[in-house]
């Protein structure tokens, strides 16, 4: 089971390669949300998203000779821009396996980032399968994976320097790396604050998967949050959540699309759809929580797509 | 009116102590660009309560004269410096009146309507004038001047110690010039502290009366037209403003309305900041190069724009003017 000490290693290790984001108060929102709001801003992170955090965790676990081979992976977007990003940095190379219906800008950022992006229509693992073994690559998985999870649990760390008093942590739910390393990280050292997910109701995996007390799929996902849309559960992310997390709700999409323009329009932060869940889940009340309630709501990432953000201003 | 003093560096510190829980210390954050003059940052005043740096201003003001505000309080504003009073005065629970331009925008005016405030709408040469005579015939209780006012730039200046405490190392600043409050108050506590450091105002094009007086060596008038560029510009500096902020600063940089709206842009898609016009004009003069190499720190001065005016930008339709 992942631990504190795990996502501390962490921490000493991505040191210095990934943006250490601020925590900002969200007085405004907060006063609409009815909750001392505060927003752990990882729209700020390099690639735009929380992503790069996992990844250089996971990449410098593996020794230098190794890392040489390249890696492949699968992802409809921002882990795919964080993996070009960091095998970039420490000179590996990244092939990503992404489905045809990708937000473009998230294409173009890996493409941009020196990663090659393989669009496909069929299936996101059989193809990723495929040429990793064609190509001899090292498989990265985007979320199920403990050195993962520990990555993206330093911004646990994070919050908990900043908001030595939080009370509630709301995280966003694709796979559940994010919420499962900030949980086992959150409850290590603040086991008195809360832990809360949020699914979107269409992808919500994790809600199916804590009902039937194993991980499962949920076949194919459609969510305005294109960031959430993982259509499983993973094993290892399963397991924190279940140890960790207090609960799992879901928003409509119609939600997020509220809280995103609301995080524009108050809170002066761009962020994506995906980002904007946790804020989602107060407004709509799938979340109910004591008015006053120290909340920091983790805002994952800012990719969005401008066609889509044109249509929700 | 005799020309202001710089801010004392324990006065900023001062107030500093007394913004805590009311103003946000706000980050300091990389603008990452594969090709850039600089290494540029970004002051994002854009994630104050109110949306723009000037609550610290209002609020160090509200501190300095407490009892006199019983009777209410109001201001003249083209939008952020109302809502910083509406916000304050809100919360104390005193009557807040404002003064705004008739081109202010739909986003600042529907800000302050939630927050209760009385507003005016005169023309804009009305409301331009009340800078000098510091009163109107409709408006009674305090009168909080948004930037010809010490306690006013002594709020401003903390943007100045929290930029030093955050990148001691800047090579230069780049402040938004509006009436000169934002840009004296910095300006005061940055040459204190880091005499090294280059320090540039900056204005568009359309509304630069600094870059002209400074050029004349006293102030003059220019040509003024309105743009989306709301929250700076004149047709004119304020005497008083400019004899203090003429001694601080290495120059003005001043950017066309156009390159203004794709710094908004580009603050929105990589930095992921929603900037207003202002606040984006700093990123705008940076990106020319003639603040110079090095760290360079863009004062992103607020966040108050309209969502259609932005959805248009983020188009990239929006070219001209607005």
């Amino acid at each position: 089971m992942l631990s504190l000490q795990d996502v501390q290693s962490a921490r000493d290790r991505i040191s210095g390669r990934v943006v250490r984001t601020p925590t900002i108060s969200a007085t405004l929102l907060g006063q609409i949300c009815g909750v001392d709001l505060l927003l752990k801003a990882e729209l700020f992170q390099k690639t735009g998203s929380f992503k790069v955090r996992g990844v250089f965790n996971k990449l410098l676990s593996i020794p230098e000779a190794q890392r040489s081979a390249g890696f492949v992976s699968m992802s409809a977007g921002n882990f795919a821009a964080a993996l070009a990003y960091a095998c970039g940095t420490l000179g590996a190379k990244a092939t990503i396996v992404m489905p045809d219906w990708a937000v473009r800008s998230k294409v173009e950022a890996t493409e941009g980032y020196g990663g090659e992006v393989i669009l496909t229509e069929g299936d996101l693992m059989e193809e990723m399968n495929r040429i990793r073994d064609e190509r001899g690559l090292t498989f990265i998985h985007p979320f199920d994976d403990p050195e993962i999870m520990a990555g993206h649990g330093t911004i646990g760390l994070e919050i908990t320097e900043d908001v030595a008093d939080a009370e509630v942590v709301v995280v966003p739910v694709g796979g559940g790396g994010l919420i499962g390393g900030i949980a086992a990280a959150l409850k290590g050292i603040l086991p008195s604050a809360s832990v809360f997910g949020v699914e979107p109701e269409s992808a919500d995996a994790m809600t199916r998967s804590l009902a039937e007390g194993k991980p499962v799929a949920v076949g194919r996902v459609a969510s305005i949050a294109d960031g959430l849309a993982a259509p499983f559960a993973g094993e290892h992310t399963f397991a924190a959540v279940r140890e960790f997390v207090d609960d799992v709700v879901t928003v409509a999409d119609e939600a997020i699309v509220d809280a995103l323009r609301l995080i524009y329009t108050r809170a002066k932060l761009a962020c994506e759809p995906a980002g904007a869940a946790s804020v989602a889940a107060i407004l709509s009340g799938a979340l109910n929580l004591t008015p006053g309630t120290r909340v920091v709501c983790v805002i994952s990432g800012g990719n969005v797509d401008l066609n889509v953000l044109k249509g929700i201003l | 009116m005799k020309p202001h003093r710089p801010v004392g560096v324990s006065e900023a510190e001062t107030a500093r102590v007394a913004l805590r829980g009311i103003a946000t210390r706000t980050p300091l954050v990389r603008l990452e660009l594969e090709e850039a003059p600089a290494e540029i940052y970004l002051k994002l005043e854009t994630l104050q309560p109110v949306g723009s740096f000037k609550i610290r201003g209002a609020a160090t003001a509200f501190a300095g004269v407490n009892g006199a505000l019983d009777g209410g309080v109001w201001t003249a504003s083209a939008g952020n410096m109302a809502h910083a009073v509406a916000y304050l005065a809100r919360a104390k629970g005193i009557p807040a009146s404002v003064v705004v331009p008739d081109t202010a925008p739909e986003a600042k005016l529907a800000a302050l309507e939630r927050l209760g405030a009385k507003v005016l709408k005169v023309p804009f040469d009305t409301w331009l004038r009340i800078f000098e005579t510091r009163g109107h015939e409709a408006m009674t209780g305090y009168f909080i001047h948004p930037f010809s006012d010490r306690s006013v730039m002594t709020g401003n200046a903390t943007i100045g110690l929290e930029i030093l405490e955050d990148l001691p190392e800047v090579d230069a600043v780049i402040i938004p010039y509006g009436g000169g409050g934002l840009t004296a108050g910095i300006a005061s506590v940055v040459r204190a502290l880091a005499p090294r450091a280059r320090i540039y105002a900056c204005e568009v094009d359309t509304a630069a009366p600094l870059a002209a007086s400074l050029a004349a060596g006293k102030p003059v008038e220019v040509e003024y037209r309105s743009s989306f560029v709301d929250g700076i510009g004149a047709p004119r500096v304020f005497p008083e403003m400019f004899e203090l902020v003429r001694k601080l600063v290495d120059g003005s940089i001043v950017v066309p309305v156009a390159d203004v709206a794709a710094a908004v842009r580009l603050l929105a898609v990589r930095a992921k900041a929603i900037a207003e016009g202002a606040g984006a004009a700093a990123v705008a003069a940076a990106l020319t190069g003639r603040a110079g190499a090095g760290k360079v720190v863009c004062i992103v001065s607020g966040g108050n724009i309209d969502a259609s005016k932005l959805a248009a930008i983020l188009e990239g339709t929006r070219r001209e003017q607005g």
